[in-house]
């Protein structure tokens, strides 16, 4: 089998698992959150990306030479980022007081719509951290 | 600025940064990206187990509860 003939069935495979998750994060998304229908939806994709966390090992390493300043931006970066969140948290949550990630994000996954594009990205996250 | 926009505008400004860091990091092939971030953080069973664990959380979260 030639290389251009693997490489066209890699995108083949790619795409039809792209139309997958897109017609799964459609479905999903028209389930009401605090429902089981939601949970079991959300429950499958975490479960199998769990699993294969642990069954494929890229291991992968970073690359080496990167700048020590960079690496300590994007820790401090994280650390805001983390703090602010547990911040608002313990201040009380709420849109009113000091909102959360959650309280501002969920004016926006209100509607069927966001929220299966919300899902899709979801999805298409934990694949790309499967490739890590 | 009431407390809830004071802490809108403390987000925005955090989120901005890092989306600001990662732009910088692509064009320079010296800076770690988000791809390395992870990548660091998930060079042992442990780690790939813990971050995936975070993810799946983060879907519950923001779809189930």
């Amino acid at each position: 089998m030639s290389a251009q003939t693997i490489a066209v069935e890699r995108r083949r495979r790619r795409g039809l698992l792209v139309a997958g998750a897109a017609l799964y994060a459609w479905i999903a998304g028209h389930y009401t959150p605090f429902t089981w229908p939601a949970a079991v939806v959300t429950f499958i994709p975490g479960a199998v990306g769990l699993a294969l966390s642990t069954r494929l090992p890229r291991g992968t390493s970073p690359r080496r030479g990167l700048s020590r300043g960079v690496w300590i931006a994007w820790a401090a970066g994280i650390a805001a980022f983390v703090g602010l969140e547990t911040f608002a948290f313990f201040a009380g949550s709420s849109s009113e007081g000091h909102p959360t990630v959650s309280n501002i994000v969920n004016h926006a996954l209100h509607r069927n719509e966001t929220r299966a594009l919300a899902f899709f990205g979801w999805l298409a996250f934990g694949d790309w951290l499967l490739r890590r | 600025m009431t407390a809830s926009q004071a802490t809108v505008l403390a987000f925005a400004v955090v989120t901005v940064g890092l989306v600001l860091l990662e732009g910088l990091a692509r064009r320079s092939p010296a800076w770690p990206n988000i791809g390395d971030v992870f990548t660091l953080l998930m060079r042992r069973p442990a780690g790939r187990f813990l971050v995936m664990l975070g993810w799946w959380w983060l879907g519950w979260h923001f779809f189930v509860r």
